[in-house]
């Protein structure tokens, strides 16, 4: 077992709205070891971009803390954190909105060393642009051409290019192939896997895409409106998973053989809001196993066999 | 039965200024009654570009139809006039559009939205219509009171059942769905497949399903269509296309998906990019991306070659085994 390079502790973000607070992250926990690749699974509105955002200080959290090699984030001033993120950095979903358009591929990938290496001549930086193109497969011919004129997949290269270029060791990839097509997803992905056996690189592989994250993570968390509701390695949430949610959301994929049988578990209804949220288990009105248990006290969350899960469900199989 | 719908040399190209992209290139298929066709390819294959042309909403210009023809049910589509068109769309052919987020009308409460198809194709009073669309919305799963809110009071999920119920409210006998699941999450997915299941048992309408998700198309197709630089690269029923495919892209365009059922060291990828469409290669279409190229793909164009009945790939090599090494 490895050192943890970064671990979130009672983690809290809750936004003031109109109607009252909403409760994106509520006290989520979890640790990644160096190397490693954490998954954080769930549907939209669940909270798992927020998470990847606050654990940057792309916003500010409301709780909790954040600590990289044993030191919590949260408290530095924004001088410190700004060399703290030469170590931490993000790749956004969308290559079509996260690349300025007035910049060209050079430029692009530069800006972030203009920042945070002055002193660095413009020989030097272009050299350093020039190697990052080549690690994350971009030609060299296209240095000066401009987003609109690039395809979806090499813009989400020039996405991980910009991450990359500060030579940081956690990267957090939020969606990074989601706007992508099959056959360019597959290739980023390999690239993504490269990449962190080359440069020993730490990830946090935020996806709604169940069959992408199991292809990439060591770890797999899922999370349901704000809260984790699961976490265990990858095989051992996809061979025995605890968790009623977990285990719709496993049946939901569709499965590209005409043969298979699919025993689905279909969840009735939506994600409830996540604005003041009832007590209990959020998820307690979609799931089918519901007990009278489960609107009065949300379920902590224990060890069952090799995963974590929050579930009054799995008590009695609690070791 | 073959001939409820029949698309033969379908050709149709964008223009803009003194650039052609050539969007649909002889595109030849057929849709039987009751028959679920999938429709699969990459963002610019040109699926969107057929369906539109089917129901002759294209943009025009910058579209243009070139050549080609679409029967349904013995009718020359592109030979009607815009009357007898009109009551085709939605009465016979209907279509569910990608988003529903921007697909229904914000101002009108989903309930009008509904009658306006029924008042549009039917004779009845505003009553009954209104009636009708309160069932339609049960249908699909909603409870009738809500006819009178508003799109924004529904979620995603909900919003592409109200698309749903408008397209089925004519029993329409051709249904065209274009990625309907693709905006919404995997569990809210699940649902309107579910949905979609039981509407084709009771229904029995023929449709076309245009998805990029070959899970999906395993789930509710018969038959499918692998699209690739605006033409058909191989056809066949689901269980021929999914134990054998013959064409490379169809081949590669399995490897590519991570399988959620089985432990793999590297996704296999196509090397190269989807060809320009300005600028479609000679010869087979898929030549420079394939590892089973050889001199005649490069100048001559493959056509169908049979490998039973209904499966064919253009592929000069189709009948060959399937070389895993290449």
């Amino acid at each position: 077992m490895g050192e943890p390079l970064l671990e979130v502790r009672h983690l809290k973000k809750y936004f003031p709205t109109k109607k009252g607070l909403l409760y994106a992250v509520d006290d989520v926990s979890f640790s990644i070891e160096e190397g490693k690749t954490l998954g954080l699974v769930g549907e939209s509105g669940c909270g798992k971009s927020t998470t990847g955002r606050v654990i940057l200080r792309l916003h500010e959290a409301t709780g909790g803390e954040v600590l990289y090699r044993g030191k919590n984030i949260l408290e530095l001033s924004s001088r410190e954190m700004r060399e703290m993120r030469k170590k931490m950095q993000i790749v956004f979903q969308d290559p079509y909105s996260s690349l300025n358009p007035r910049l060209s591929v050079k430029g692009l990938i530069e800006e972030s060393l203009l920042q945070q290496s002055r002193g660095m001549s413009s020989a030097e930086r272009e050299k350093k642009v020039l190697e990052i193109m080549d690690m994350v497969g971009l030609e060299r011919r296209l240095a000066h051409s401009y987003p609109h004129e690039l395809d979806g997949g090499r813009r989400q290269r020039i996405g991980i290019a910009r991450a990359l270029i500060l030579e940081p060791e956690f990267v957090v990839l939020d969606e990074p192939v989601s706007a992508l097509d099959v056959c360019v997803q597959a290739q980023i992905l390999n690239l993504l896997m490269d990449l962190q056996k080359e440069l020993k690189l730490t990830y946090l592989f935020i996806s709604h895409n169940l069959s992408v994250v199991k292809h990439i993570s060591d770890q797999i968390a899922v999370m349901y409106l704000g809260k984790l509701v699961e976490m265990a390695d990858h095989e051992t949430i996809f061979n025995a998973p605890q968790h009623p949610y977990t285990k719709a959301l496993l049946s939901a994929i569709p499965i590209p053989d005409p043969t298979a049988q699919t025993d689905r578990i279909i969840l009735e209804g939506d994600v409830t809001s996540p604005i003041n949220p009832p007590p209990g288990c959020r998820f307690r009105s979609r799931c089918r196993w519901a007990m009278p248990e489960c609107a009065q006290c949300a379920p902590e969350l224990m060890q069952v066999g090799n995963s974590t899960v929050a579930c009054h469900l799995c008590r009695g199989e609690q070791k | 039965m073959k001939d409820f719908l029949r698309i033969d040399g379908l050709t149709v190209e964008y223009r803009s200024g003194n650039r052609r992209v050539h969007a649909v290139n002889e595109l030849d298929l057929q849709v039987g009654e009751g028959e679920v066709l999938g429709f699969v390819g990459e963002t610019g294959a040109g699926k969107t570009t057929t369906a539109l042309s089917i129901l002759r909403i294209l943009p025009d210009p910058p579209a243009k139809v070139l050549g080609g023809k679409v029967i349904f049910k013995d009718r020359d589509i592109f030979q009607l006039s815009e009357r007898e068109m009109r009551a085709i769309r939605g009465e016979e052919i209907a279509m569910i559009f990608q988003d529903p987020m921007t697909s229904l009308d914000p101002v009108k409460t989903v309930g009008d939205q509904i009658c306006e198809m029924i008042l549009l194709h039917q004779h009845c009073s505003r009553k009954e219509a209104w009636q009708k669309a309160g069932d339609m919305l049960e249908t699909v799963g909603i409870d009738r009171e809500r006819a009178s809110e508003y799109p924004h009071q529904f979620s995603g999920g909900m919003k592409q059942r109200v698309v749903i119920a408008i397209a089925l409210s004519c029993k329409p006998a051709l249904l065209i769905a274009d990625e309907p699941t693709t905006a919404l999450d995997v569990t809210i997915q699940a649902q309107i497949l579910e949905l979609m299941k039981e509407l084709k048992k009771e229904y029995q309408s023929s449709m076309i399903l245009i998805t990029h998700d070959l899970g999906i198309v395993a789930e509710i197709c018969d038959n499918v269509a692998i699209m690739y630089a605006g033409g058909v690269v191989e056809y066949g029923n689901v269980y021929d296309i999914y134990k054998d495919p013959r064409h490379p892209y169809t081949q590669a365009l399995f490897d590519s998906i991570p399988d959620v059922h089985r432990i793999q060291d590297r996704l296999k990828v196509i090397t190269g990019l989807p060809p320009d469409p300005t600028d479609i290669p000679s010869g087979c279409p898929f030549h420079p991306r394939c590892p089973h190229c050889t001199e005649r793909c490069k100048t001559e164009k493959p056509e169908a070659v049979y490998l039973n009945e209904t499966h064919w790939a253009k592929c000069f090599h189709a009948r060959e085994g399937r070389n895993d090494n290449g």
